[in-house]
């Protein structure tokens, strides 16, 4: 194994943080809040990777430029694939004996300068990596949630045989992996039981970029800049996944605005604007696309054909700048969080940092995270649409968010409160394991 | 209680079997196997019983001998070589006789001559398509079918469709242990049509509508109960585990005011010794997926760290397999229950509940367990949050079921149309008792069971101990009386 030395010629080890996929949002910031946690420690090296196929990296190397951190650097890499014969050849270089290999395809992050290949750990920030990994290197990997477990359709609906390929090889990363990483209860579960893992498994707190969150805050001016809506309004913040349950959640909102001819709807997050009846016609070819997607239509069908005397009630406002959401959750009387799993989400924390309650689907992770933190949502059952229509129109739990106390709570959960468990876990583990039964 | 017989006359006791499908997990969970296993152990007791023979296709002796997994001087596990059957064809049908190769290889597989027959020339055959239509099913699936499920449907053409001889000879394989009585534990084993001796059938239930494979249509289900008919009017003695089956399913296809003997059943508790760990569970299950076939999610799967749901029966129907996967999936999904699924049995092997497995992306939950042994049943029964029971003959309380209250295991299981007081059932009302084609029941049963297990495991156990003084000697005595 390459020894590293970092700047101060301290004797170290160099830690590959690596994000499988081009993520945007807020797995992008918990791949960027990880590489700060590993570099606040001077004994390391971090090297930050992101997929060449995306556009990260000119952020990325922006951000490491700004960070106050001389032991950590960025770079581009792409997976190579290999057949069982060729891992085979480059297992047998590094002394590593696997005794059956019961995969169809091999993966090994490569980049140009071999920043990778010289690192003595890697850790994954996702475990969605296509194929299995060649465990050159002892590697962690941050499981972000086991979604598919409950709603098996999200990558492609009605192509489940493609996507039991894909879970298999998730699944196989995480078992083979040395050591686990979730940000709560659920998900730690599910890694156990759905994926096997037989490594060590760690829970952290959940990593919200609370700083940055915060920031925001500050930046829109308290009480200034308001959203423009002069109508009292609850905000669904959503995408067009399938898991955002976005079927039921219209049946139930026809019952609500049935029964409450007060309050409109304000639906924000990516490709939502695609949803509402009156799409623009001059999208680019990349969003036309998008909204000819089949899931899309249906749902803009959907609402176009149950909500036309609702429809000056509906506002679809899509992907939004930060401080526009900000603004957005700011002034609505609440939240709505409807989803059918998920690893539990920061916008019922964001709007309680604001002051803003929740009404909230019930699920093991989100629960986790309200009851630490305190926020009294009110929760139904994504599966009904009439508990979750009666939700809505008794609305948020009527006791006041303490918001100070709320941001004090929060705080302790964000990255920069880990202690150095996760990097004591995975230096520990000082070389690959020499023998795999299956891999 | 075993009763004392006074210059009993020494009997041979034969059990026609036909395991009739490939998988061994399946046989073993099987209640008909089950109950056989039982019977024999009893039976050996008994000072009159001079020897025991379990009579099978040749070729399945280790098989029956695995699942009747029981040694003793007085058992001897034979293979029956002639096993004749014929094979009629729809000439006419042209996507059928190409795939005649495969059907000829699966026959040749199940140790059966083929005889191709044109059926134009039989008169009595009334219904060419459906025929037509299950032969079709034969040949496509006969390459993934055992021979010996094959060879159970050809059975039954054969028996449908002709009056041609089907029959086993046997008498020079068994000498002086020549049974002068048999018993018969399904009345849809074809090969024990010719049995000479006394015959004993045994009739756990009369509903062959949802049966692996086959279509269910009226013509089918009329010509089945032509066969049990004929069945039951040549057999010596007719047995049911229930009254309800009796009364409500036996007696109407009898042509004569026949007795329609009630026997039910007894209990084992030597099943506990045969539990270990866990972690040696585990490692036992393991161990078995690497020999068995390879399974490569679950080859190296940690059992011993998760929770599990466990179905120990599962050579029931269709749907009940069906219905109970539907529960399951909401117990996971909706109602976060972070528990697996493990089935004793090949479900891959049913295209039906493959299909269903694999829609609803349930493959990794659902564990369909390799061939069990008795420690490995007994260790999953015994570690299992509860045991499931979804479908099973009317009016019968399930051998499981007593095999989980011996282990201390809560046991969920369907309703049935109890009216008898042979089990003393009128207790067996409670909320641990579901609709059997109600997924959302069978949930919601299970959820009770889960949160209540230190209370229903305490009800089942005096259910157990209703029965604790019965043991299989007493029923096989009762049998043989």
């Amino acid at each position: 194994m390459t020894s590293v030395r970092n700047p101060s010629g301290q004797s170290t080890a160099s830690i590959g943080i690596i994000l499988p996929h081009a993520y945007r949002g807020g797995t992008f910031r918990l791949f960027r809040s990880i590489c700060r946690y590993f570099a606040k420690f001077p004994e390391l090296n971090v090297v930050s990777a992101v997929p060449a196929t995306g556009s990260q990296i000119e952020t990325l190397s922006e951000w490491v430029k700004e960070q106050e951190f001389n032991n950590l650097q960025a770079c581009e890499f792409s997976f190579e694939t290999y057949n069982e014969n060729e891992a085979k050849e480059i297992l047998k270089k590094s002394g590593i004996v696997a005794k059956q290999f019961i995969s169809d395809s091999y993966y090994l992050p490569k980049d140009s300068s071999g920043l990778l290949m010289d690192c003595t750990h890697w850790f994954f920030v996702s475990d969605r990596i296509m194929e299995v990994l060649l465990p050159l290197k002892p590697y962690g990997i941050f499981v972000t949630d086991h979604l598919h477990r409950y709603y098996p359709y999200i990558f492609h609906e009605n192509a489940y045989a493609a996507q039991e390929y894909c879970i298999w090889n998730f699944q196989r990363n995480i078992r083979n992996a040395d050591l686990c990483v979730a940000s709560t209860d659920g998900t730690v579960e599910d890694v156990v039981s759905f994926s096997g893992a037989t490594g060590k498994i760690i829970k952290v707190p959940i990593g919200m970029d609370v700083e940055h969150f915060l920031q925001l805050i500050n930046k829109c001016g308290e009480g200034q800049d308001g959203c423009s809506f002069t109508f009292p309004y609850f905000i669904w913040v959503t995408n067009s996944s399938h898991h955002k349950n976005h079927e039921n959640a219209l049946l139930a909102l026809k019952k609500f605005f049935g029964q409450n001819a007060r309050l409109h709807i304000v639906v924000v997050g990516c490709n939502t604007d695609l949803f509402s009846p009156n799409i623009e016609a001059n999208l680019c070819d990349s969003r036309r696309a998008a909204a000819s997607d089949a899931y899309i239509s249906r749902i803009r069908n959907m609402i176009a054909e149950e909500f036309e005397e609702y429809s000056d009630r509906i506002h679809f406002e899509g992907e939004v700048t930060d401080e526009r959401y900000v603004q957005l959750l700011r002034d609505a009387e609440f939240l709505w969080h409807n989803v059918i799993a998920d690893n539990g989400t920061y916008s019922i924390i964001e709007a309680a940092c604001l002051g803003v309650p929740s009404v909230s689907s019930n699920y093991p992770q989100v629960k986790e995270i309200c009851d630490l933190l305190q926020l009294n949502v009110r929760y139904f059952d994504p599966y009904d649409v009439q508990r979750t229509a009666q939700a809505l129109l008794e609305g948020p739990d009527p006791s006041v968010i303490d918001r100070q106390c709320t941001i004090k709570r929060v705080c302790t959960t964000g990255h920069e409160e880990w202690t150095d468990e996760l990097k004591k876990s995975l230096i520990e583990i000082d070389s690959p394991r020499k023998c795999l039964e299956y891999l | 209680m075993l009763r004392v017989s006074v210059k009993q006359k020494k009997v041979n006791v034969g059990f026609w079997i036909e395991p009739e499908v490939k998988d061994l997990s399946s046989l073993s969970s099987d209640d008909s196997f089950k109950w056989i296993t039982h019977i024999v152990r009893g039976a050996v007791a008994l000072p009159y019983v001079n020897s025991i023979c379990l009579c099978c296709p040749s070729g399945r002796e280790d098989l029956l001998s695995r699942v009747v997994d029981f040694k003793h001087e007085k058992v001897q596990v034979l293979g029956l070589k002639t096993l004749d059957a014929f094979v009629y064809t729809l000439n006419d049908v042209s996507d059928l006789d190409s795939r005649r190769d495969k059907l000829e290889v699966a026959v040749e597989k199940a140790k059966m001559r083929w005889k191709p027959n044109s059926i134009e020339s039989d008169r009595r055959f009334p219904m060419k398509r459906v025929l037509e239509r299950r032969l079709e099913s034969i040949a496509i699936f006969a390459a993934s079918w055992s021979g010996y499920q094959l060879a159970r449907l050809v059975g039954f053409f054969k028996k449908r469709f002709s009056n041609s001889s089907f029959r086993v000879r046997f008498d020079e394989d068994l000498g002086d242990a020549k049974p002068s009585v048999w018993i018969v534990a399904n009345p849809a084993w074809t090969g024990a049509g010719n049995l000479p001796g006394d015959r004993y059938l045994i009739i756990p239930e009369v509903d062959f509508t949802n049966g692996l494979m086959l279509e269910q249509t009226n013509e089918w289900i009329e010509s089945l109960k032509t066969f049990i008919r004929t069945n039951l009017e040549t057999s010596k003695k007719i047995i049911c585990f229930s009254h309800e089956v009796a009364n409500s399913q036996v007696k109407p296809l009898l042509a004569s005011d026949r007795p329609v003997h009630v026997l039910k059943h007894g209990v084992d508790s030597s099943l506990p010794e045969c539990a270990v760990s866990k972690t040696a569970m585990a490692d036992l299950l393991r161990e078995k997926l690497r020999t068995h076939k390879l399974n490569r999610h679950f080859c190296d799967f940690p059992f011993e760290n998760v929770d599990y749901i466990f179905i120990g029966d599962c050579t029931r129907t269709v749907s009940g397999m069906q219905y109970a996967i539907t529960a399951y999936e909401q117990l996971l999904r909706r109602y976060r229950l972070n528990c697996k699924l493990f089935v004793n049995s090949d479900l891959d092997s049913n295209p039906v509940v493959s299909r269903l497995l694999h829609s609803r992306g349930l493959v990794f939950d659902v564990f369909q367990t390799p061939p069990l042994d008795r420690t490995l049943y007994a260790s999953l029964i015994k570690h299992a949050k509860c045991l499931l029971v979804p479908d099973r003959p009317d009016g019968v309380i399930p051998i499981s079921y007593y095999e989980a209250a011996t282990l201390g295991t809560p046991v969920a299981m369907c309703k049935t149309s109890i009216n008898s007081g042979v089990y003393g059932e009128s207790t067996w009302t409670g909320r641990e008792f579901f609709h059997k084609s109600d997924p959302h029941d069978i949930a919601e049963c299970v959820r009770y069971v889960l949160e209540n297990q230190d209370e229903v495991r305490k009800t089942q156990f005096e259910q157990y101990m209703n029965l604790a003084d019965r043991n299989w000697s007493a029923v096989a005595e009762e049998l043989l009386s």
